[in-house]
């Protein structure tokens, strides 16, 4: 493991990022000389319109990917240098993901899926059997722990993939236009969600989305285009 | 170990809710494996029938012979001081006996033909061979009476029956020719032409008297019981006896031509065996790929959430093996229901075979199911299952996981 050598504060540092995707002949240039810093506790939406690099920036600060060139530092680890498998490890202690399409273990309970990055984070099954009751209740399914997912409508799928999401208590969640498959009213209660477990356990929150009632909800906007943040911004 | 019961349970509910698929892939596999145990136990019990019958015939499990004897020898080849080899037979706590073996012509004008005369010992001969209940008229020789036993197509040839007499011309022990009238006292049939017409049976009594030799002479001792651990036997009993003065044979360097023929039955097995595994691993190897298709998003989802990629091995992996665990299951309970029933009722294979020397003991085939056997099918089963899902597996651990998620 690196040792934290940002100050813990800034849980997110982006320091000239460039993804260059190569399909044959031609590149994209998804993301492009790209800086930032988001602190800890932040409730941050990365706004702008389809293909502005707003996935491509959630999967690098995610570690499922690395830059073609400058460093990403998530929670003081730089994720550039990693193999699979430490990123890997990475993704399991430091993110969370939700994603548009909520992505639940369909063959899976409401409370096995929870438990599922529980239990890759090795804990005891009375630590486990707490966590799910806890997170379960938090986001109002309760009731539904051992229904099998795929039996939830789709707000309450997207409810189960935020439980399962804060359940080990990572530093920071990302949220890949999350609320993109619900209708405004499930949309926004999901917001109010975010919202309440960042007040109460200080989170950091940063999600995507093009929707200009969910961007309002934000504490902070950062508004991509063509892979840079807008000029009024950088 | 949560974790891999996690898994487990992922395996199993993916595999329960593709049952078509699944069925015909578990289908197929335990197919495979009845096939295999049950013909390797109707092999087994073929070769369990070949030994009996070569060994019940003639024989025997092991033999003594003196040092330097051959068969087809023509000079009379007497086994030097034979109660030391028996002393060490009866020491093994086998059945044996004694023989005292020369070729002699049968008189018969222009039907008369060469065969195997056998002094045999009537009480002990029956332990080690099966001639005695085999026979269709009168009686086995005994030593009251010096009666010949012959077998049937050697007196349907000659047109004699039981009470008529036989001319042998045998050479005794000094090297002179001697011509000798015999009563026929019985009359044996084995199924086996070749060997009813080659074999007659005297009192060994009868044999030393024409043949003139000590009054103790044996050339051979057949040694009876299982058929397994003969070469163990044999050596056993050749370590107690000089090198010098006896030779001992396990039935192994005595038939080889049913050890070959065995040996041949087995590389076909082991063939038989590469194929089916073969249709297993592919079978299996399909599955699994198209599940990882199939899967890719939620592969793509378990290594968002931090599954490492040993992890996503471990799991589908995790998968092939419970196919192959079923399908082994299956297919090993049906086969031992199969084995049992053909172990009891048998398959008669004079339908499909003729007359040999290898189903001369019966012709009903009995399947022999050995625990050993069954668990080896079972291994390679699970063990072909798990080699044949580790290729899809660890496709699966380099998919790209953003590319994963983008797919829709
Ligand atoms: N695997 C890829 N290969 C080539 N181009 C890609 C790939 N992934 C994304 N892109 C391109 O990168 C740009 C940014 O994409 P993305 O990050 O998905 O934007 P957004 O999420 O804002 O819609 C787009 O032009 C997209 O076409
Ligand atoms: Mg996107």
């Amino acid at each position: 493991m690196n040792k934290p050598d940002t100050p813990p504060t800034k849980t997110i540092v982006l320091e000239r990022v460039c993804k260059v995707y190569r399909s044959g002949a031609s590149q994209v240039r998804a993301l492009d000389d790209f800086s930032c810093t988001i602190e800890a506790g932040e409730f941050t939406c990365l706004a702008g319109p389809s293909g502005s690099g707003k996935s491509t920036l959630l999967h690098l600060i995610g570690g499922l990917d690395v830059p073609t060139s400058g460093t990403v530092r998530v929670a003081g680890r730089a994720t550039t240098h990693l193999d699979r498998t430490a990123r890997a490890l990475f993704r399991r202690e430091v993110v969370g993901f939700v994603f548009q399409t909520f992505n639940l273990i369909p063959v899976l309970t409401v409370a096995e899926n929870v438990e599922y990055p529980l239990l890759l984070a090795g804990l005891s099954a009375g630590e486990r059997r707490r966590r799910i009751a806890k997170v379960l209740a938090d986001v109002g399914l309760a009731d539904l722990a051992d229904r099998p997912a795929t039996a939830l409508s789709s707000g309450q799928q997207q409810r189960v993939a935020i439980a399962r999401a804060i359940a080990p208590r990572p530093p920071v969640i990302l949220a890949d236009e999350p609320t993109a498959n619900l209708d405004s009213t499930t949309g926004q209660a999901i917001i109010d969600l975010f919202v309440a477990i960042n007040r109460q356990q200080s989170t950091t929150f940063l999600f995507s989305s093009h929707d200009p009632r969910i961007i309002a909800r934000a504490n902070r906007v950062l508004w991509l285009e063509d892979g840079r943040l807008r000029p009024s911004q950088a | 170990m949560r974790l891999f019961l996690l898994y487990c349970t992922i395996a199993l509910r993916n595999i329960r809710r593709h049952r078509r698929r699944s069925a015909l892939t578990i289908g197929a596999v335990a197919f495979g494996i009845f096939c295999l145990v049950l013909f390797q136990a109707l092999k087994q019990g073929l070769h369990a029938k070949m030994i009996a019958s070569s060994l019940g015939l003639d024989l025997g499990v092991a033999q003594v012979h003196a040092a330097g004897y051959e068969p087809n020898m023509a000079v009379l080849h007497s086994i030097p001081a034979p109660e030391k080899a028996l002393a060490a037979l009866t020491s093994l706590g086998r059945p044996w006996a004694p023989r005292l073996k020369t070729p002699a012509l049968i008189l018969a004008g222009i039907r008369s033909s060469s065969v195997v005369l056998s002094g045999i010992d009537p009480a002990r001969e029956p332990t080690v061979t099966f001639i005695r209940s085999r026979l269709t008229a009168g009686a086995y020789p005994s030593d009251e009476a010096s009666n010949l036993l012959i077998g049937d197509t050697l007196a349907r040839t000659l047109d004699r029956a039981v009470g008529d007499t036989l001319d042998l011309l045998v050479q005794t022990s000094f090297g002179q020719t001697t011509t000798v009238r015999f009563v026929i006292g019985g009359i044996y049939r084995t199924g086996l032409a070749s060997f009813d017409r080659s074999h007659v049976y005297l009192p060994i009594a009868a044999v030393r008297h024409i043949l003139e030799t000590d009054a103790n002479a044996v050339s051979e001792i057949a040694v009876g019981g299982p058929a397994k651990g003969a070469r163990r036997l044999a050596a056993d009993l050749a370590s107690r006896l000089p090198d010098s003065e006896y030779q001992v044979r396990s039935f192994h360097e005595l038939a080889p031509d049913l050890v070959q023929l065995m040996e041949l039955n087995n590389a076909t097995f082991a063939l038989l065996v590469g194929i089916v595994f073969a249709i297993v691993a592919l079978g299996i190897a399909n599955t699994m790929t198209t599940v990882v298709f199939e899967r890719f998003r939620e592969l793509g989802t378990l290594a968002a959430l931090g599954t490492t990629p040993t992890g996503i091995v471990g799991l589908i992996v995790t998968e092939a093996a419970l196919l192959g665990l079923v399908a082994a299951a299956l297919g090993t309970l049906a086969a031992t229901a199969a084995g049992l029933y053909l172990s009891h009722v048998g398959v008669d294979l004079a339908r499909f075979t003729s007359a040999n020397q290898y189903f001369a003991a019966g012709t009903v085939l009995r399947a022999v199911l050995e625990w050993e056997d069954v668990a080896a099918a079972n291994l390679i089963a699970v063990g072909t299952a798990l080699a044949a899902g580790l290729y899809p597996a660890i496709r699966a651990a380099r998919l790209d996981p953003v590319a994963a998620l983008r797919a829709i």
